[in-house]
């Protein structure tokens, strides 16, 4: 048995790299780093995908409106109800059938996502997997589908594949024609804490809790999948990893849950006289122009909720319009604040109101900090990429650590109880909110308005997402604790060798965290900073986002964009950083100086002279000066060339030089009377990933000079070069990208002469003497142990500065 | 930003195959959840190289803040990196987490330190010199007992050269052919 999975293992590892490319370099190991994309990689433009990145003349989508009736059933934690869904086929093809994506399938038992599932260890169970497996056990998960009804009322067939449901139509829906069909459904929801997940209940349960539950409602209503252009209809199974694509549509939904249960959603509230008392919509009315949060439910509001459930249920109605899916939260247990945001742009709402819906457990963090958050990341992203386009932008507080939706997210850091009941929060819970916040509502960008498909590219919203928010962290306050976007902070995971290109599909990716938020995120930075410069660079990015703007890009649309809004070819940029697994390592290996022959034999044979002197003279001569030698006993034996050294000039030589410089052009003359000096410098690429080299040259004279060489000094070899640098100035050492903003991933190698450059562990040894806690408190360890000891004390008090 | 849960350890015992079957069965329910959320990860990394100049071997961690901090402090306003007993707490608890075995002996590990930066932690540790050729085994299980879809990558850097490996839940020590001196 086990000799078949070898053979199978070995086959296939010979098998793989076997690529149908039609060209290729088949003598030597010459790699064209700068070999262009298009039609390559890239597909072949056409009517909907134009050669400038941009939406073609006959750019279509499809469009898919909702009218939904949801309830929920708050004690058995279930939700049932019905959606109305208007289908309008935009392409040219006429459908057969239409496929719905039904991902609370997902938590089905024989999921392809549960089955499909590995275990790290092959002995070993965390008590949270033994829980979920517990729980998972008893668990009944994924859609009832209690009936596929065509517009009469008809039941039309249909079949349920793992995620998706294929319905089959009565007559194919042509091109440009509209259907409507409903479907009757209903399902548990998750215990979200404990199954994981985008969305599920949370209860507060424990001793000393209020017993009350959050509820966010996430994947909750069948969903049309995507027909597009490029893949026709998106049937990849949800595994749980690879989030979503989905149409654009405007959406009607009633969502009825107990009469004190305050609900958060996607889109316009519709009925809140009916929902709200007439003090909270007065708050609300207040909030529109606040300078800071206001409270629309107190937290003395929320705490009275908590203490008493009312009997009955309310109906919250929500209207929304151009967005690609819908969420909601509910609970009794929420504080509810807000605050107006106006960007005065066109295409954003006069007032986009910020808000958040939290529980009193994450408190006094969300009140201080969530709201702002928001409004802050709505107002820089418009700036950066295109103006937010709905009427709110709503942060909640529960059990999912961080997601997104259309006008809403998840977010879930709080501060903790000690076991003496003190609430506190360290400095990186906060900037953990504030970052995580920020991410959430920047999705609202990328990929909820720009609609790019996370099923097969999570790197198109992750990463341009993750580069957005470094962008919006650096103009919350000054050194901002970033944790993504930094060059310097991607070297580690660059240099090491488990890595997949950032082009790969979102299952198969290694280093989620790494692959699809970090290094884009890093790219895009460096990009900016380093190669485009933030003009050109600005410009391309807010032209993608604008251009697709409530359409589905692709990749290739990214690329051609970016570079054909900044005039720069970047083919070798996305093959190095996007298309391939190449590390930044530039290593200056020599300099050598050079000056021009002057070929006035005076001149060159004083500098011969001075050029021997600097020789060390022969030892054995040394050692022999003692010695009498022939010469000394019979000077006869010296003639004309012992009185003229090898250096001598002879006036032959100096006529001859005098006729020449007759003869010259005056820029001859030029260059042979030059004092510049020609400085040699070569460098080899360790890491593969072709770069610009940015080089700061040090001058004798105390003077520095930088010169940035752009990436394609590498185009006839990828691997070694030499440039030329003039200068009349002493050149005494080069240093390649002084600033850390290549990631270049070994610094070592970046200056002639090397210099030592201290580990990070040095350098921390090193500021660990300057200003050392142990010895401020007088208390020292050994070498083997942590344990302190009282220091002993020297005789000379050292200064401690 | 996942519930910090203990992990116990159901170790398939060679002598009991009764009690081997069980802790298959269980595996087979033994599903780790993905929860890989919109922006979260739980991974580490660790560098180990040698220091010519010192003559040391280091070895460095870098973990998230806002991972590590809930897993040791119940009191995290108070700034560990300001106590004594907080910068000792990490190195202990690092020491407990990271192993590395030459000759089937624990190669003894000092403790230099550790810092925060922005949304890291780094912790320092140094190691005597290391014979060239030997092989190196590294066990890494720091957050593990936390987060159960931790991921921790182990990059060792000699002569330029990476050589990387991951370490999940559960994984046991992996090798690392330690060559300073390849040239």
């Amino acid at each position: 048995m086990q000799r078949i999975i070898g053979a199978i293992a070995l086959f296939s590892v010979i098998s793989t790299p076997v690529f149908a490319d039609p060209i290729s370099q088949t003598k030597g190991s010459f790699q064209d780093k700068f070999r262009q994309l298009e039609d390559e990689d890239w597909p072949t433009p056409n009517g909907v995908r134009s050669a400038t990145g941009a939406p073609g003349s006959q750019y279509w989508q499809q469009q898919a409106d909702y009218k939904i009736k949801i309830t929920l059933d708050e004690g058995k934690r279930h939700l049932s109800g019905s959606s109305e869904i208007s289908y309008t086929n935009n392409s040219p093809e006429s459908l057969p059938y239409l496929w719905v994506q039904l991902d609370q399938n997902r938590f089905r038992k024989d999921s392809l996502g549960e089955l499909s599932a590995t275990t790290g260890s092959s002995d070993k169970i965390s008590y949270r997997a033994a829980r979920r497996a517990m729980v998972m056990k008893s668990f009944k998960g994924g859609y009832d589908i209690l009936g596929v009804t065509d517009a009469n009322g008809k039941a039309l067939p249909y079949t349920v594949v793992d995620t998706l449901m294929r319905i089959d139509l009565p007559a194919p829906l042509k091109a440009g024609g509209k259907t409507r069909f409903k479907i009757d459904y209903a399902y548990n929801i998750v215990d979200a804490k404990i199954v994981g997940g985008r969305g599920g209940y949370e209860c507060f349960t424990k001793k000393d809790e209020d017993g009350n539950c959050i509820f966010e409602i996430s994947q909750w209503y069948p969903r049309i999948s995507v027909f597009s252009d490029y893949e026709g209809w998106h049937n990849k199974a949800f595994l749980g990893r690879g989030e979503f694509t989905l149409e654009f549509g405007s959406y009607d939904v009633e969502i009825t849950v107990p009469a004190d249960l305050v609900v958060a959603s996607t889109g316009d509230l519709m009925n809140p006289e009916e929902v709200m008392s007439a003090e909270q919509r007065q708050r609300f009315d207040k909030a529109r122009t606040a300078k800071s949060p206001v409270f629309i439910v107190t937290p003395a509001e929320a705490a009275a909720a908590e203490k008493k459930k009312v009997k009955g249920t309310k109906t919250w109605k929500f209207h929304a319009d151009d967005v690609r899916d819908f969420a909601w939260a509910a609970s009794r247990k929420f504080i509810w604040d807000s605050m107006g945001v106006n960007l005065n742009l066109e295409g954003s709402p006069d007032t986009i109101m910020a808000m958040s819906f939290y529980p009193k457990e994450a408190e006094p963090l969300w009140s201080a900090y969530s709201t702002k958050a928001v409004a802050h990341t709505v107002a820089v992203y418009s700036k950066f990429t295109t103006p937010y386009p709905w009427p709110k932008a709503i942060s909640v507080n529960g059990p999912v650590g961080g997601m997104e939706y259309p006008m809403i997210t998840f977010n879930g850091p709080r501060p903790v109880k000690d076991d003496d009941g003190n609430l506190t929060y360290s400095r990186r819970t906060k900037y953990g909110l504030i970052s995580v916040i920020i991410h959430e509502i920047g999705h609202a960008f990328f990929p909820m308005t720009v609609n790019s498909d996370e099923r097969q590219w999570t790197w198109m919203d992750e990463g341009l997402n993750t580069f957005t928010q470094y962008l919006a962290e650096r103009e919350w306050e000054e050194d901002y604790p970033s944790r993504r976007g930094e060059p310097k902070n991607i070297t580690n995971y660059m240099k090491s060798q488990f890595q997949v290109p950032i082009m790969t599909n979102s299952e198969s990716i290694l280093q989620f965290g790494n692959n699809a938020y970090g290094k884009p995120a890093t790219a895009l930075a460096i990009l900016r900073e380093t190669i485009l410069g933030r003009e050109l660079f600005d410009k391309a990015f807010a032209t993608y986002a604008n251009r697709w703007r409530f359409k589905r890009p692709t990749p290739y649309d990214f690329f051609r964009t970016m570079e054909e809004v900044s005039g720069v070819d970047l083919d070798w940029f996305w093959r190095g950083w996007f298309y391939s697994t190449d590390h930044v390592d530039i290593s200056i290996d020599k300099v050598v100086k050079g000056t021009i022959n002057t070929q006035n034999p005076d001149v060159e044979a004083d500098y011969l002279i001075e050029r021997d002197k600097t020789e060390p003279a022969s030892l054995t001569v040394a050692r022999n000066a003692d010695i009498e030698k022939w010469a000394d006993r019979d000077p006869s034996v010296l003639d004309f060339y012992n009185k003229n050294g090898k250096h001598a000039v002879s006036d032959g030589q100096r006529k001859k030089y005098k006729k020449s410089l007759k003869d010259m052009e005056p820029w001859q003359k030029d260059i042979l009377s030059t004092k510049e000096n020609f400085y040699f410098l070569t460098f080899s690429n360790k890491g593969g990933l072709v770069m610009p080299i940015l080089l700061e040259l040090s001058y004798a004279d105390g003077t520095r000079e930088n010169i940035n060489l752009p990436a394609e000094v590498w185009k006839n070899n990828p691997k070694k070069i030499t440039t030329r640098v003039m200068s009349e100035k002493e050149l005494i050492s080069v240093t390649v990208d002084p600033r850390w903003q290549t990631a270049d991933v070994d610094v070592e190698n970046n200056t002639y002469p090397r210099r030592i450059i201290p580990s990070r562990l040095e350098v921390f040894k090193g500021r660990k003497t300057r200003k050392n806690l142990m010895q401020k408190m007088e208390k020292a360890v050994n070498r083997d142990s942590l344990v302190t000891h009282k220091a002993k004390k020297s005789k000379k008090g050292k200064k401690d500065e | 930003m996942n519930p910090v849960a203990p992990v116990i350890s159901v170790k398939a015992s060679g002598g009991n195959p009764w009690r081997f079957c069980l802790c298959l069965i269980l595996l087979s329910f033994a599903l780790l959840p993905k929860s890989v959320e919109a922006h979260q990860a739980h991974a580490g990394i660790t560098e180990i190289s040698w220091n010519n100049n010192t003559g040391e071997v280091e070895i460095t961690h870098r973990l998230y803040a806002h991972d590590l901090e809930p897993r040791l402090f119940q009191t995290p306003l108070s700034g560990w990196e300001n106590t004594l007993e907080g910068i000792e707490k990490v190195g202990r608890y690092s020491h407990a987490k990271f192993m590395m075995i030459v000759d089937g002996e624990p190669v003894p590990l000092s403790y230099v330190g550790a810092e925060p930066e922005g949304e890291f932690i780094y912790i320092y540790f140094t190691a005597p010199e290391i014979e060239n050729g030997k092989t190196i085994v590294v066990r890494d299980s720091l957050l593990m007992d936390a987060f159960d879809d931790q991921i921790n990558l182990v990059n060792v850097t000699l002569n330029g050269q990476t050589h990387s490996q991951y370490f999940r839940y559960g994984d046991k020590g992996k090798t690392f052919l330690w060559q300073p001196l390849s040239d």
